[in-house]
């Protein structure tokens, strides 16, 4: 016991801070002779998500050894009425449960049976219990478990007898089946409807959780349990009866009014639970009492607004009927956003045109298009922008003036804007800001420019370049005087400009405004390293220069390195950036951990925006197909997909993308049929989207060719080809090396139609292209090559085509590894050459490469 | 009994390391404790589990005035972690003593500590992380204090950052650090 704690921690945070890889050297080099402090200190790291593990079990533990062990009050067998008991079905806060069956023969039924021992009814609960019988006994809903029958047993057990629902708790059943957000809401309107009926009748239910609500296997749902229920207008005030607190409104914690508010909140708690299987209150602190309202970023923007209305502290601010809300819920699956929304969609659309992740598709499809489907549209990178602004640790201070703004007029929440009137767009909102600010805050200038800088922001969050940059130019020496050389606000103004002149390709003037930005010495190091990622990005997007660009991001992760500040959003960015020029120059693993590390800062920072995780996620997803992990890439993709599809719509860019993206990935995953399937919907799409001449349809409707071909539509091939070529004329150089894909895909359907001479032909034409250009390794020379052996094939010149499938054989393990299909595939046929040559030897040493996955799939034959 | 005033009295000393302050008011947080857990099940019926959060709070609000400020009740919590800490282990050590056959009416315990049904793994498992505090006592004692704080007392980084007077991110490192370190520490005894 020697190492002192100090150095302990010191060393162990540090490394924390670093990629897994490095932690190692690190720790050794810091605790230089010491073994036990090295040693211990790794084995720190390593455990360490198992270290909380091991204090959550023994809390668990422990909270076991506290409980009193409950008798059970009846064994099975024992007769209740006119039933017998068949066994228990566990107990609640309150009371225990059996299932019984009719004693009598007279027919079959099951009932649930709800008892309550004498010490329990001693006090208090008898209120309740009769209370319940009593309630229930009115309520006649589908949705609402009937009750048949009570009273109490010679030794004083007081009883229910329910009907018998043969169902799971809604937490459970949605843990055991998974059900779109679509879903969820029917599933959530079906108790809204229960409690409504409950309502018309003056009864609350107020004790609203997942295990007072079963559902069966067909989705209907029974609600049990109105234990604690109160006729309308009576106050809940015996010192006594208190709610579960984690299901407890506000009200019901202080002992105030109960209303139907109180089982609105509730129903907020569980539509919460239902759509996030997290409770709002308490997310994190195992402590019910201390609670803190945290609804999930990954919730839409109306989902959220609807949830905070039902959250409301003041029960006066909530809905104020259940109708009200399933209104605004039937609304939203009608997909007619809520208010303001409607008008805007430029609004949410921007929102997630994310700079950077353009920029990953452009970088990609240097490389790509074959065989990964990184599409990117240049139009879209011009009109992309980043909205965030230099987040200079000034939250609070955003906020306040946020709400300000807000204040002005009225209108805290977007779907109540009854005063801003019906058609009353984001723009018009803004414009009249501004104004409103530059006249009433003459005599404060300080607020007058936060505010002007705040409002700018939005603008530029809804893509409005060219007003920004306009209000910028303006502004910026205004910024300077009255906010500082540091400020957020200066700085922001400056990166906007300088990217607004790059994208207008003044580059001159983009080259001074950064030059500027990195001379200022007052800059803290974090703007600093914000400053350099953009400088990074204007290097790789614009000026293609991805030496200068790498150097630069390089400078930016190191400056958050230094100061041991890696757990935020810019670095994450920085990141982003690294691992997209690291892909660039095919260092996928390198990649990959740039993105992985991405993925683990944004997850434990919960920034607001899952589309910006899912497009990481998709990043990744790439890399991993790159590097053979193409079941790892398969579960990524997916679940990126549907936060895409949730967040975009099907005909974003970004989920088209993804849909292209599956198309390869499933290809590797050797299922044939789903390939097909996003293939065809990807090519819908970009044809309805981005039109039938772009370049990123030829690119997608290139990709689909290996499925007409399987399917014998040799007709639809040549169409493809042919309007790819169009496209490719009008928009590559004539000599750019992405027009051998024509080639390729030309010799893949002469062979397809036996016709070798045209097959050796668009093989010669591919050559041309890549000749001098790619490397001889580079996996195009495989895909030509594979092509150029199929006709020697046809041509039966049987020992030519043994050697180019060597040949491509070996670029294809290097460059996309044993499991891609492809090299399955030339696995495969050299294995039936050598069997027809009676070469066993040689045979079976390819067909020992092939895997039983590939051999049973359609992509095999 | 002492009165309200007193008590948050007392309890600031404390936490300003006043052992006289600490042996005063000890005993009377340390009874409430005991008698709270068994009837506690009753009072919040709608609770699924009774943990120590559960318990602590409800001997809050037996001791300490309701309206008592935020700071006040956290220095309360800071006292209450240690004494939880105490009756756990005092279980944890009876449900051993009869494990191993000996009489455990010749060991004193309190009466209420009968009342936990600690399982054999968690005895152990906690004996064996008190010999591991007691290690990092003498490594750090200030370390400890966050330990009691945040898991016996199960308060939150912000509450444990009043009661020690330190920063909450300091807390939320520190405790990082703690977890990762007793987890190595007991893995390590458990192979020994």
């Amino acid at each position: 016991m020697d190492y002192s704690w100090n150095k302990l921690e010191e060393i162990f945070q540090n490394a924390l801070k670093l990629p897994a890889i490095e932690r190692e050297y690190y720790v050794a080099l810091q605790a230089k002779n010491d073994d036990r402090l090295r040693d211990t200190i790794l084995t720190m790291l390593k455990d360490e998500k198992n270290a909380d593990q091991y204090f959550d079990n023994l809390q668990a533990g422990i909270a076991t050894g506290f409980e009193e062990k409950k008798e059970d009050i009846f064994k099975p067998g024992d007769i209740i009425d006119k039933y017998k008991i068949v066994k228990s079905l566990g107990r609640g806060g309150m009371g225990q449960v059996y299932l019984a069956e009719r004693n009598d023969q007279q027919f079959e039924q099951k009932v649930a049976i709800k008892c309550f021992s004498a010490e329990e009814v001693k006090d208090n609960f008898l209120l309740n219990f009769r209370n319940e019988q009593q309630f229930l006994a009115n309520l006649n809903h589908a949705a609402i478990a009937h009750i048949l029958d009570g009273g109490i047993t010679d030794s004083g057990i007081h009883y229910i007898i329910m009907e018998y629902v043969d169902g799971l708790p809604i937490d459970q059943f949605l843990r055991t089946n998974t059900l779109t957000t679509q879903e969820k809401i029917q599933l959530f309107l079906k108790i809204c409807d229960a409690i409504n009926y409950a309502h018309n009748r003056l009864i609350l239910h107020l004790d609203i959780k997942p295990s007072n609500i079963l559902v069966n296997a067909d989705r209907q749902v029974k609600l049990l349990d109105f234990g604690i229920a109160q006729k309308i207008g009576t106050k809940l005030q015996h010192k006594n009866q208190k709610a579960t607190p984690y299901f407890a409104a506000p009200e019901q914690i202080n002992l105030g009014s109960i209303t139907t508010a109180t089982d609105i909140f509730q129903l907020g708690i569980l539509f919460h639970i239902i759509l996030t299987s997290k409770n709002p209150l308490n997310p994190k602190e195992n402590n019910p009492f201390d609670r803190n309202l945290i609804i999930s970023e990954s919730l839409s923007l109306e989902i959220r607004s609807i949830l905070e209305k039902c959250l409301n502290e003041q029960s006066d601010n909530r809905y104020t009927s259940v109708n009200e809300l399933n209104s605004d819920l039937e609304r939203y699956l009608q997909n007619r956003p809520i208010s303001t929304l409607k008008h805007n969609n430029s609004y949410i659309f921007s929102k997630y045109i994310r700079r950077n992740k353009i920029t990953i598709m452009l970088v990609g499809l240097a490389i790509v298009s074959l065989t990964s489907g990184i599409i990117f549209s240049s139009y879209q990178a011009n009109k992309a922008q980043k909205s965030e602004q230099l987040a200079l640790k000034q939250k609070e201070r955003a906020e306040y003036i946020s709400s300000f703004l807000i204040g002005f007029f009225e209108s805290p929440n977007p779907r109540d804007n009854s005063k801003l009137g019906a058609d009353f767009t984001v723009d018009e909102f803004l414009d009249l800001a501004r104004d409103k600010v530059d006249n009433e805050l003459s005599e404060r200038p300080k607020m007058k420019y936060e505010l002007l800088a705040v409002i700018t922001n939005m603008y530029n969050n809804l893509g409005r370049q060219e007003k920004t940059a306009e209000i910028d130019k303006e502004l910026i020496s205004k910024y300077q005087k009255f906010l500082g050389d540091s400020s957020t606000q200066f700085l922001d103004a400056q990166i906007r400009l300088a990217r607004f002149y790059s994208e207008r390709g003044e580059l001159a003037k983009a080259d001074s405004m950064f030059n500027k930005i990195e001379s200022n010495t007052d800059m803290p190091y974090f703007a600093r390293g914000n400053a350099l990622t953009e400088h990074a990005l204007y290097y790789q997007n614009i000026k293609g220069d991805f030496k200068t660009a790498d150097s630069l991001v390089q400078l930016s992760l190191n400056l958050f390195i230094e100061n041991r500040d890696t757990l935020r959003k810019e670095f994450a960015d920085a990141l982003s950036i690294a691992g997209t020029i690291k892909n660039r120059f095919s260092n996928f693993k390198e990649a990959g951990e740039y993105y992985e590390r991405e993925l683990t800062i944004k997850n434990e920072i919960s920034t607001n925006d899952p589309v910006d995780i899912a497009l990481t996620k998709s990043n990744l997803a790439t890399i991993y197909l790159q590097t053979g992990k193409a079941k790892k890439a398969l579960k990524i993709q997916l679940e990126a997909l549907k936060v895409l599809e949730e967040n975009l719509g099907e005909s974003h860019i970004h989920t088209m993308h993804a849909y292209n993206n599956l198309t390869h990935i499933y290809l590797d995953n050797y299922k044939f049929d789903s390939a097909n399937y996003f293939s065809q919907k990807a090519l819908k799409l970009y044809n309805s989207t981005v039109g039938d001449k772009s370049y990123e349809t030829a690119y997608v409707s290139l990709n689909s060719i290996i499925f007409d071909i399987k399917k014998g539509n040799y007709e639809e091939a040549q169409n493809k080809i042919d309007n790819a070529r169009a496209s490719f004329e009008r928009t590559l150089p004539p000599n750019h090396y992405l027009n051998s894909l024509l080639g390729i895909y030309q010799s893949s359907l002469a062979i397809a139609e036996t016709n070798p001479q045209n097959a050796l032909k668009a093989v010669q034409e591919s050559k041309n292209y890549i000749k001098g250009v790619l490397p001889e390794t580079h996996f195009f020379y495989a895909y030509i090559i594979i092509n150029e052996a199929r006709a020697q094939l046809l041509l039966n010149e049987k020992e030519q085509a043994l050697k180019l499938l060597e040949q491509s054989f070996e670029i294809l393990k290097e460059s996309k590894g044993m499991l891609n299909y492809r090299t399955q595939q030339t696995v495969a046929e050299l294995a039936k050459i050598y069997i027809e040559k009676g070469e066993m030897g040689k045979a079976n040493i390819y067909q020992a490469y092939i895997t039983p996955e590939f051999k049973s799939s359609k992509l095999s034959d | 009994m002492i009165d309200q005033g007193e008590i948050t009295q007392l309890l600031v000393q404390v936490n300003k390391g006043d052992i006289n302050a600490y042996n005063k008011i000890f005993p009377v947080i340390y009874n409430e404790l005991r008698h709270i857990a068994h009837r506690i099940r009753f009072q919040y019926f709608g609770l699924e589990t009774l943990n120590t959060t559960a318990i602590v709070h409800e001997a809050y609000l037996k001791i300490i005035n309701s309206e008592a400020n935020w700071s006040s009740r956290a220095h309360f919590y800071g006292v209450a972690g240690k004494a939880m800490r105490h009756i756990l282990l005092n279980a944890a050590r009876r449900n051993n003593a009869i494990k191993r056959g000996r009489d455990a009416q010749h060991i004193c315990f309190e009466e209420w500590e009968e009342k936990i049904n600690l399982s054999d793994e968690c005895s152990n498992e906690l004996l064996r992380l008190d010999e591991v505090l007691i290690e990092l006592e003498e490594k750090d004692s200030k370390q400890v204090k966050i330990v009691e704080c945040r898991f016996f007392a199960n308060m939150t980084i912000e509450e444990t950052a009043v009661v020690l007077d330190i920063s909450p991110s300091t807390v939320k490192r520190n405790w990082q650090v703690i977890k990762a370190w007793i987890y190595s520490q007991i893995q390590a005894k458990k192979i020994a």
